[in-house]
């Protein structure tokens, strides 16, 4: 559960390990960095999303339609509406989520390295430098730019692919998982410092 | 006849240790070259004695562990490797705990010792992310077998989830949970069990496994009020190396330095070389404060530098003798037993005192040096001979305890106190003798009295006020010493500021599920009848938890069912699910809520064959449960050794509302040879073993004396004289001590017996005075021998009182009560007996 959060904050906040490991300037450095300054100057966001899950225990993809938010300095929300409704908070690493129609709720305290804080004090700085612990590759066709984030760990998944523009506005999120499964999230109507408030990150 | 035998006896006795006494005079005088050979010579043999022997630090090795609550207690901690784990305590703010936990943890994993790991495996989270696939493999297994992990009364529950109705909401939920963004992570969770059977069975499983009380909601274990979270490390040594130990502690105090929680830590190994460092710093202070202010008084009351010299060389004579001597006979000397040093510089330098004021009060008198010597060593060294023995045999009739900490500190002190007598008898004359051939002109001036010369006066003038006082003293003290009371918490008589002790009184507020608990063993070779026995004693225990007697238990009962809790879950189901197909109508389901059949046909089937479950073998349950994130439960219940198997029940209580004493009559009833124990149980068997000890060691010690005492003197009176004091400084330390509110304990009342020893000898040295002394010499004879038994007192309230500041409350007690004891005696001796002597001679007169 909480690597695929994290797939998903990742693709929003550049959510990346934190040690370099060298200093090799490529252009997958530059599609980094490009998304990183996009996110530059942001005290909050929201986008609406399409998500589209291929899932081995499913005959058929799920197909859900929602919001995700976020706010300086710790706050995340993600909601997907019927027919498969939840909801999602993370205040910095205190994670909440709730299944609307079945009434189930859960709280979940994550390991500090993945609280929200961490990764925005990431976007502080500039990146010079490939993060340690993934493969980084990225492709540039115009005004497009696709970066392909392949984690070394051998945990659920195995890639992440962030479809970008070159001014940094976020299009597409793939994440792959090693036993097939994979998960596409599509933004639209990407908006940054609308002065979201506390009542936009409540889950009720 | 029995006076002419007494007689008889005492006669032979004073003149045989007059002829011994003799003999260490000539041979002191004319022959110190080869006495000091000798004595070279012994010490030598010592040393290599001390040098092959071992020393330990391990407290629970001084009590009688080969049978009863003890014995299992410690067998439970090596079992469950509880006795081996360091326990952190991290203090700190809620929010903050758990980003210090883990880079403390990572510093504990990367700490290495001689180049390899330190800690074999750091816990500190409830649920490791890495055996999720395991965990859902086991639910897998326990939703098909609900006969063994569902509670009876939760079997019509399960069968209503295998309704068509039931299961489409089940699966609609999971499609939900699929498309959120937990679904990456319970995916495998909901193709095991994609009806949240679950949620029946996992509860009775984690609050079986759960070892402290801990927030729900976080996945550390952190405690319910989020003030500290508990991280327990499995060094990969175990505690007796201490060489790895040391390394150990030094590497965690290195990895907690920075951290902006407050790391406090328990544990045998920290508790080996810490503790040990407290001891020995503790008993290394006692030793030396109490020798500086021996060697004062002695100094400023005599104003002699060579004799005071010679004070710690005849201690530490007396004290490696005994060490050397004991370690022949003694496989092992706790290091707590070393303590018996800072006994032997105040008992020890009382031979000295005697021996060298009666010798310089001759000189005073003007006699020759070799005539003084002769008094000092004969006349006077018959009472300190005397002295010594009474001092040294209760000691050494608390070899009699099988409590090790006592026996050892009796063996150890009865032979320090032999050993400085034979040493000051050794050494001190002929050193008195150089001094007097090299110094011929040193001048002798009349010793300080120290105000005995008036309460000589005083006793002669008012002995019915004195005795009538001393009377009235004693009747109050007697009458308040009824009320002291026994202080059987061990953990009380741990040094209260040590880091352990601190953090497991932390651990005990923050995180026990409850204040007490007990555990039950039950133990046999065929693992069936065990868990059947073990069933029994938990029906037993569910007894006493619906009554209130006990706030919870655990057991392997809490986790799978017994065979006849199966067949009542087996019924249930069988009557509810009727004619129904659960595999089928599941197979249904996940057609019609769109999910795809391969994935899910384990689960199919496991649902299927729910209606035709049988009792299933507990072996098999427990193999399962052993291939699991659960196995932590198993281990802390079930232990295979050589011998068969160990099951443990743990009974949580929080106080006198749990019956023990009945518990413990039904468990043997039911199971005559199920143990138990628990912290009161340990306790209460110490307390009497100790109770025990002493009273044989007091009826022993106390014949002991008396048999000295009928040996030293011809009077019936004589003897009474000399032990009224000490009998009436044993009634003035418990009155004392109940009004201060101070207990006795396993340590302190040892001082009940080896105050008999210590206490005789102020009463005997009065008498003895006393008795030889024409009426005009005996105020100067009382100031004589009063001023040795003062400074005698002193020195010993200067050896025990030492103790009395030990961080060791256990120590601690042992100088208290001691003080009390000869701070009592000597005001008896020196004001009560010749008030009371006094008196009586005047009514014979």
């Amino acid at each position: 559960m909480k690597k695929q959060i994290l797939a998903v904050l990742l693709a929003l906040l550049l959510l990346l390990p934190l040690h370099t490991a060298c200093a090799v300037q490529n252009q997958a450095l530059e599609g980094l960095e490009i998304l990183r300054r996009g996110f530059v100057g942001v005290g909050d966001f929201t986008a609406e999303i399409v998500q589209q899950k291929e899932l081995s225990l499913m005959r058929q993809k799920l197909v859900s339609r929602g919001v995700v938010r976020f706010k300086k300095p710790g706050l995340f929300y993600m909601e997907l509406y019927p027919p498969y409704a939840s909801g999602l908070l993370l205040q910095d690493n205190l994670l909440s989520y709730v299944l609307t129609d079945e009434g189930v709720r859960e709280k979940v305290v994550l390991p500090p390295e993945e609280s929200l804080g961490r990764w925005f004090a990431y976007l502080e700085r500039p990146v010079t430098a490939f993060p340690e612990g993934v493969e980084l590759s990225a492709e540039r066709q115009g005004e497009s730019w696709t970066l392909h984030i392949v984690p070394r760990s051998k945990g659920g998944v195995r890639a992440f692919h962030i479809y970008f523009m070159a001014d940094g506005r976020l299009q597409r999120l793939i994440i792959e998982e090693r036993n097939g499964d994979r998960t596409t999230l599509k933004f639209s109507r990407v908006r940054k410092n609308v002065g979201l408030t506390a009542r936009d990150f409540t889950l009720d | 006849m029995l006076k002419r035998v007494s007689n008889w006896v005492a006669a032979v006795t004073n003149r045989t240790i007059a002829h011994h006494l003799s003999w260490i005079q000539r041979v002191t005088s004319r022959r110190p070259g080869r006495v000091i050979l000798v004595a070279l010579l012994l010490l030598l043999l010592s040393l290599v004695s001390i040098a092959t022997c071992r020393f330990e630090s391990d407290i629970f090795r001084l009590f009688p562990s080969q049978q009863g609550a003890l014995r299992l207690f410690l067998d439970s901690m090596e079992w469950t490797g509880s006795a081996n784990n360091v326990y952190f305590l991290l203090e700190g703010e809620r929010e903050r705990l758990p980003a210090e936990a883990e880079k403390f943890a990572g510093k504990l994993r990367a700490l290495t010792v001689d180049g390899k790991p330190a800690f074999g495996k750091v816990t500190y989270r409830v649920f490791d992310p890495a055996e999720a696939s395991s965990f859902a493999e086991f639910t897998g297994y326990a939703v098909s077998h609900p006969q063994l992990f569902l509670k009876p009364e939760a079997a019509g529950s399960f069968a209503a989830r295998l309704t068509p109705a039931a299961m489409d909401r089940s699966l609609r939920r999971a499609k939900s949970e699929l498309a959120s963004q937990a679904g990456m992570g319970v995916r495998d969770l909901i193709a095991a069990d994609p009806l949240y059977l679950r949620e029946l069975i996992l509860p009775r499983l984690k609050g079986a496994s759960e070892a402290f009380n801990l927030d729900p909601a976080s996945p550390y274990f952190l405690s319910r009020d989020g003030r500290v979270l508990i991280m327990i490390g499995e060094p990969v040594q175990p505690v007796n190396d201490m060489a790895f130990a040391r390394k150990l502690v030094a590497g965690i105090n290195g990895a907690r330095q920075g951290s902006a929680a407050r790391i406090s830590c328990a544990g045998a190994h920290l508790s080996a070389v810490t503790d040990e460092a407290v001891m020995k710093r503790n008993i290394s202070a006692c030793v030396i404060s109490s020798l500086l202010v021996v060697l004062l008084l002695f100094f400023f009351t005599y104003r002699r530098l060579l004799p005071t010299l010679l004070l710690p060389l005849i201690i530490a004579f007396g004290v490696l003798l005994a060490l050397g001597f004991a370690g022949i006979f003694l496989s092992s000397i706790n290091i707590i037993s070393i303590a018996f040093t800072a006994l032997i510089i105040g008992l020890g330098t009382d031979f000295s005192v005697h021996l060298y004021d009666r010798y310089y009060t001759e000189r005073a008198a003007g006699r020759a040096t070799d005539e003084a010597l002769r008094l000092a060593v004969v006349e006077t060294g018959h009472g300190i001979f005397t002295a010594a023995t009474t001092t040294a045999f209760p000691f050494f009739a608390l070899m009699l305890s099988d409590v090790r900490a006592l026996s050892e500190l009796g063996f150890l002190v009865g032979l320090g106190v032999l050993f400085s007598m034979y040493a000051t008898f050794f050494f001190l004359p002929p050193l008195l003798l150089y001094i007097g051939r090299r110094f011929p002109e040193e001048r002798f001036t009349p010793l300080p009295g120290f105000g005995l010369g008036r309460v000589w006066d005083l006793c002669q003038r008012r002995s019915r006020l004195l005795v009538g006082l001393s009377l009235l003293l004693l009747v109050g003290l007697l009458a308040a010493a009824p009320f002291v009371s026994f202080e059987g918490e061990l953990k009380n008589l741990q040094p209260r500021q040590s880091e352990a002790f601190l953090t497991q009184e932390k651990i005990e507020r923050h995180l026990s599920i409850t204040s007490k608990q007990m555990l039950v063993a039950v133990e046999g070779r065929d693992l069936a009848e065990v868990l059947a026995r073990g069933s029994r004693v938990e029906s037993l225990a569910e007894r006493y938890r619906t009554s209130g007697g006990l706030a919870s238990y655990a057991g392997l009962g809490q986790l799978f069912n017994d065979p006849v809790s199966q067949q009542q879950v087996v019924v249930v189901l069988r009557a509810q699910l009727g004619h129904a197909d659960p595999g089928q109508t599941l197979r249904t389901a996940l057609h019609r809520q769109g999910f795809a059949l391969a994935p899910f046909q384990p689960v199919i089937e496991g649902v299927a064959a729910v209606k035709n479950a049988a009792p299933v073998q507990a072996t098999e349950a427990l193999a399962r449960l052993a291939a699991s994130p659960l196995r932590g439960v198993v281990d802390k219940h079930l232990i295979e050794r050589g011998d068969g198997y160990h099951l443990l029940i743990y009974l949580n209580y929080q106080g006198p509302e749990f019956l023990q004493d009945r518990f413990l009559t039904e468990l043997s009833a039911i199971d005559p040879a199920a143990r138990a124990t628990s912290v009161d149980l340990v306790s209460a068997q110490l307390a009497g073993s100790v109770k025990r000890s002493f009273l044989y060691g007091f009826l022993l010690g106390g014949a002991l004396v008396l048999f000295l005492l009928l040996a030293h003197f011809e009077s019936l009176a004589d003897i009474v004289y000399s032990l009224a004091p000490v009998l009436a400084g044993v009634v003035a330390m418990l009155g004392v001590m109940a009004l201060t509110g101070m207990g006795l304990n396993f340590m302190n009342a040892m001082v009940l017996v080896t105050i008999l020893g210590m206490g005789s000898d102020y009463g005997l040295h009065i008498v003895h005075r006393l008795n030889g002394s024409a009426d005009p010499l005996q105020r100067p004879e009382f100031i004589q021998a009063g001023r040795a038994v003062l400074l005698s007192a002193l020195t010993t309230i200067a050896g025990f009182g030492s103790l009395a500041f030990a961080d060791y409350p256990a120590l601690a007690s042992i100088g208290w009560a001691t003080n009390y004891g000869v701070g009592a005696t000597a005001l008896f001796a020196l004001v009560s007996l010749p008030a009371a002597m006094v008196l009586a001679g005047r009514r014979q007169g």
